[in-house]
């Protein structure tokens, strides 16, 4: 076995021993430790993906202990899960570099360590979830990341966001209920917990048509428990509340993150698990339709009427959200490759509203209302470029990752049947529409020749080096969107 | 529906009325401590569902002895006793957090009403819309006095205007 092969069972391991590390350690010290940890991890994911792109892209399967496929455990990957694994760790080193003096500023000193350790802990159980091949494990490192990110929504222990917290806690573990009684169930009905043995029983059973109402329910409950998990439109109660309440990078790492690391985990199940045809033999893919056209359609609405900087960037992740899972509903190949798109342009580009966000708010002198922040974005021109990046790219604008990723959905959905793909469509201009009235009027507030008093100075390097990254990343995603493309197809094939 | 085939599936059909009955309490009962209570009960009849799957009657438990040479036939499934075993790990990790959660909840706005304590945040927000900056300042004197070496004293002076900084508009008035 060839060395890199042992990168992504060794980038847990080390995320996971980071995290009792960072414990113990100084707030600089745990400062330092995870970013070169994560600078590590994004160094030899890309690698990983590189080589795997090369090697001819076949899936590499890594045992975990003794026993062999049907019955152990085992990391599966390919370029593709490489690739998530070096996005997702580009972001949170992103996270942590500009929201690092917020962090210093707010909480008390000794509390810092911890917030590391939290990080770390969640980007183990991030990249477990990616490289898993056994549904189990990816359950219990599913509870694992919602335990860490609830914390970091209560980081801030104000009443707000304890309230916020248990409220993200209450729907999040209906949702884990959910998921677990489905793959129970499935386990029972099959035998198995390794995704390909489970995928051949259940592509087996679906031929045969046995146990057809029993195989809808729990394609049923595995999906709709990851859409309550990852705040598909009907369960986002907490998104608005949660995100307005929290720090800036605990709400950059949630909303690029965690909601993303659910969305990975059902999409490897629709494929490797489901495959595509009981999905769509059980009429999931129209629910999941559903809720992604109504997310679409309200998140905006909820953003337009939204009173503040935060809260409107909340409400757009919640219609955001609805853009990927449409990407999931328009099946496999485009809608999926689409899907697998904006989710990387929206990790980066929702973390980088958030977190350039919260610095031209602490500019203004911290109120969240777009009067206070009027012309912020003078004071800090830097972030306020970088946040009007991060918004051309939600609205889709060209030069931005934002309008390949819409022209993907369009695409995709035009290759479905006449009245899924009008809606589809419609809907599709609609919250674009919606989106341009929404944050366009944001950037013209922040522009605007304010009267901004208490104009607060401080330099912030690290921040704005961070803030740089993520505004180059979702203008290279337009420019070098057909390489991208390429990789993202050469990974699905092997996903 | 064939009721002999729900008799043979009693246990399953326990646990999925237990789900639901957890499931729905979690969802939709206003009280912290219920909506923790209602999650033990939906995770605990998950795992009554699993361990019911696992056991076969007439066999023994799957521990293999270098005495006995018995065929694999003869033992009940082991798998999903180790399933529930981490299921309930996580389900132990999942309950101290909320209830960590409500009690740090209950200290604040001495309610155990998630609605009611919805609303209470929401209107401390509203009143207090630069919160941050006297809660810092509170705990930047507390520390000075700390400091200046009357240590007891200051100790206590600094719980007490973190106490005070922490609480929402509403309960200092009560109070």
């Amino acid at each position: 076995m060839p060395w890199w092969q042992n990168i992504p069972f060794f980038s847990v391991l080390l995320f996971l021993l980071s995290a009792a590390v960072c414990s113990v350690l100084p707030p600089a010290g745990a400062r330092r430790w995870s970013r070169a940890v994560l600078a590590l991890c994004l160094l030899f994911s890309g690698l990983l993906a590189v080589l795997l792109l090369h090697s001819g892209g076949a899936p590499v399967h890594y045992r975990m202990g003794h026993f062999p496929a049907p019955w152990g455990n085992e990391l599966r990957f390919g370029a593709l899960e490489a690739l998530l694994a070096a996005l997702f760790s580009f972001v949170m080193l992103c996270a942590l570099l500009a929201g690092g003096g917020e962090l210093r500023g707010r909480a008390g000193l000794s509390r810092e360590s911890l917030y590391h350790t939290l990080c770390m802990l969640l980007m183990a159980a991030l990249l477990s979830q990616v490289y898993s091949n056994d549904l189990f494990t990816c359950y219990v490192f599913l509870e694992i990341m919602t335990l860490s990110a609830c914390a970091l929504i209560v980081y801030r222990n104000s009443g707000r966001s304890l309230a916020a917290g248990m409220r993200y806690m209450v729907l999040n573990m209906v949702g884990s209920g959910l998921f677990l009684l489905g793959v129970v169930l499935l386990y029972d009905l099959t035998g198995h917990l390794l995704m390909e043995p489970l995928g051949a029983s259940v592509a087996s059973l679906a031929v045969s048509g046995a146990y057809r109402r029993s195989l809808t329910v729990i394609i049923a409950l595995i999906t709709v428990g990851l859409c309550v998990k990852s705040a598909l439109f009907p369960f986002h109660t907490w998104v608005p509340d949660a995100y307005s309440a929290g720090a800036a990078p605990s709400n950059a790492i949630l909303s690029s993150l965690v909601s993303k690391g659910y969305i990975v985990l059902l999409l490897k199940i629709l494929l490797r698990v489901f495959g595509w045809n009981p999905v769509v033999l059980s009429r999931v893919d129209l629910l999941l339709l559903l809720f992604a056209w109504s997310g679409m359609v309200f998140g905006s609405l909820g953003a337009i009427s939204a009173s503040g900087l935060t809260r409107m960037t909340a409400w757009s992740s919640v219609a955001q959200i609805g853009y990927i899972f449409l990407g999931l509903a328009l099946g496999p190949a485009e809608g999926f490759r689409a899907a697998l798109f904006h989710l990387a342009v929206h990790a980066c580009s929702k973390s980088l509203l958030f977190l350039s966000g919260a610095k031209l708010r602490e500019a203004a002198g911290g109120g969240d209302g777009f009067r206070a922040l009027a012309g912020a974005a003078r004071l800090r021109p830097v972030f306020g470029v970088c946040w009007t990046a991060a918004a051309f790219s939600m609205v889709g604008l060209p030069f931005t990752g934002g309008l390949v990723s819409k022209l993907l959905l369009g695409s995709a959905a035009l290759g479905r049947s006449l009245p899924v793909a009008a809606v589809s469509l419609g809907v599709l201009a609609l919250s674009t529409l919606l989106n341009v009235r929404y944050f366009l009027r944001a950037a013209l507030i922040l522009w605007s020749p304010g009267n901004v008093a208490s104009a607060r100075s401080g330099r912030d390097p690290a921040a704005a080096l961070a803030c740089g990254a993520l505004a180059l990343a979702v203008v290279l995603s337009f420019v070098f969107a057909s390489p991208l493309l390429e990789a993202v197809s050469a990974g699905l094939a092997a996903f | 529906m064939d009721l002999q085939a729900l008799l043979d599936n009693r246990a399953e059909a326990a646990a999925i009325i237990l789900f639901g009955i957890g499931l729905t309490t979690l969802l939709l009962h206003r009280n912290l401590l219920k909506k923790v209570i209602g999650f033990s009960f939906m995770d605990s009849a998950i795992f009554l569902f699993l361990a019911s799957e696992g056991y076969i009657s007439g066999r023994a438990a799957p521990i293999q002895s270098a005495a006995s040479d018995l065929p694999a036939s003869a033992f009940i499934n082991p798998l999903p006793a180790g399933l529930v075993l981490t299921g309930i790990v996580v389900s132990v990790s999942v309950t101290a957090l909320m209830l960590s959660l409500t009690v740090r909840l209950y200290e604040r706005f001495h309610t155990l009403d998630l609605d009611r304590i919805v609303r209470l945040a929401r209107e401390d927000a509203a009143v207090s819309v630069g919160a941050a900056a006297p809660v810092g300042k509170a705990e930047r004197k507390a520390g000075t006095n700390a400091d200046a070496g009357a240590a007891v004293s200051a100790g206590k002076a600094e719980q007490k205007s973190e106490k005070d900084a922490a609480l929402p508009d509403p309960e200092r008035r009560d109070r």
